[in-house]
């Protein structure tokens, strides 16, 4: 069964699990938007230290987070490769691959871009392994509320189907696939033409399927009117969001 | 008074087609019917008048006496539709939060919502499941989410569309279980299949349709020697009685 593999909630007991979502979100927020500001190796050792508070406050595995983020890693380090190669300055080794220089400039850019890149993932994937699907939906509901020209529980209700959908499709393009496959689709040379065959089903039945979950969700009485979520912060909640947020904003203008 | 009562119902569709014409019918409460008939005859199409999913183009659809169209919102709370492809009803992140979505719907406070998903999730054997994501389930466990959800609302009236389609024997005992279970429990049952071995020694009604219409309506013993003509399958052995027809041991 397909499922959305990137997005995984590990539940546990910890500060920041039990921690107000909305103050969660809010903090991840400000400490992207802080690192991608970030230059100095100053500021970004100060980022690095309260991305492994957060992450020995949540009692996840750091392990087991690099472990996920993997491919991200991966892709890190093309960004890093290339970076060296591409910026021009003083070669480090008077070596050239393809007209490109490996450059001490472009390997000190790339270094802190990749930091950056490496907190920024890491902060994203605390925050989603603390915080469950629901919860993340229930913050975004109640920070959209006082937005005017938004209709929260709209957005809302979107974000949770994307996640219940998704699988099904994935469910979906699998079975037509090999169904294709089982009647030697691979033996056609032309790829626009494989395209259509497979999204002309594939299209079909997800538009069907939009349908028929529409009619579900009317049937059991759907409108915008639901039932609002409820958070009640905790003074340990106001504490860690100040603090966090607090000290992010010092790093900037450290 | 009925629980629910249709007068004339004809559907006809912005093509031309009439699904069902002129349907006459009466469920009283305590019901357990099974509404039979070959793919095309109306089955799904009558079930969606019963909570306004479809308006009638001719005639009208009572709850308890009251047009539905007076008060659609009552209609959907007292009638529960379970659909026969459950994927497509189950609309939370977890077991818990599906069967939440009706009641939160209704705008409940969050107390009477949590009791309500409990006292559903217990009602259908899934409380130990209750945080796990619902793509995660068995097809069975599945169909009995999607009941979960319904019970939530509280319907009088529960009415299952091919419950049993796609489901192991193991998966189509549970939900026949389930099925037994809500109507000893007095809720009024209606089931749309033409499977009737499994589950038919249960109802004490069996309707016939054939072209958007109700041919017979009557106990399914009077019923059982008729079926084959109407492109349904009647159980194996020529002299079984309708009491054999489950698969219930």
């Amino acid at each position: 069964m397909a499922e959305l593999n990137i997005f995984h909630y590990h539940p546990a007991n910890s500060v920041i699990h039990r921690m107000d979502a909305r103050f969660k979100l809010i903090w991840m927020l400000v400490f992207n938007i802080i690192c991608t500001f970030a230059s100095s190796p100053v500021q970004l050792a100060l980022l690095t230290i309260i991305t492994l508070t957060a992450l020995s406050l949540s009692q996840l595995q750091l392990s087991s987070l690099l472990k996920e983020i993997k491919s991200f890693l991966v892709f890190m380090v093309f960004i890093i490769l290339f970076q060296t190669l591409s910026t021009p300055g003083k070669p480090i080794l008077d070596i050239t691959i393809w007209s490109f220089t490996p450059t001490y400039e472009g390997f000190l850019s790339s270094l802190t871009l990749g930091w950056r890149l490496l907190l920024i993932i890491l902060v994203c994937n605390i925050f989603i392994s603390s915080t469950s699907l629901s919860t993340i939906r229930n913050a975004i509901q109640s920070l959209l509320q006082p937005l005017p020209f938004i209709n929260e529980a709209k957005v809302a209700t979107m974000f949770s189907l994307l996640f219940v959908v998704i699988p099904v499709i994935l469910d979906q393009a699998l079975e037509i696939s090999d169904a294709q496959q089982s009647r030697c689709i691979a033996l056609r040379k032309n790829y626009i033409q494989k395209l259509i065959l497979f999204c002309y089903p594939l299209l079909l039945n997800t538009f069907l399927k939009a349908d028929q979950i529409v009619t579900a969700m009317e049937a059991r009485c759907y409108s915008e009117f639901r039932t609002r979520p409820t958070f009640n912060p905790t003074l340990s909640d106001w504490y860690l969001f100040l603090s966090f947020t607090g000290t992010c904003l010092i790093i900037l203008f450290f | 008074m009925a629980l629910l009562e249709t007068i004339n119902l004809t559907h006809t569709f912005t093509n031309g087609f009439t699904a069902i014409k002129d349907i006459n019918l009466s469920i009283q409460k305590g019901d357990f019917i099974i509404i039979a008939g070959a793919n095309g005859s109306g089955k799904t199409v009558l079930i969606r008048h019963f909570n306004g999913l479809l308006a009638p183009t001719k005639g009208e659809v009572l709850i308890e006496g009251t047009n539905i169209n007076h008060d659609l919102l009552n209609a959907r709370k007292t009638v529960g539709l379970i659909f026969q492809d459950s994927n497509n009803q189950i609309v939370g992140q977890t077991v818990a939060e599906d069967v939440a979505f009706g009641p939160e719907n209704l705008g409940l406070p969050q107390s009477e919502i949590t009791d309500r998903v409990t006292t559903a999730l217990i009602a259908v054997q899934l409380l130990e499941l209750s945080d796990q994501r619902p793509h995660t389930l068995s097809g069975g466990q599945k169909r009995k989410l999607a009941i979960a959800g319904v019970l939530a609302m509280l319907p009088k009236l529960l009415v299952f569309d091919e419950p049993f389609t796609g489901l192991d024997y193991p998966g189509v005992v549970q939900v026949l279980e389930q099925i037994i279970s809500l109507h000893q429990n007095g809720h009024t049952i209606v089931v749309v299949t033409h499977e009737l071995e499994k589950i038919l020694a249960h109802a004490n009604r069996l309707i016939i349709m054939q072209h958007g219409q109700i041919i017979h309506d009557d106990h399914p013993a009077k019923l059982i020697n008729l079926v084959e003509s109407f492109g349904i399958k009647r159980p194996y052995g020529e002299n079984r009685g309708v009491e054999s027809m489950t698969w219930l041991s």
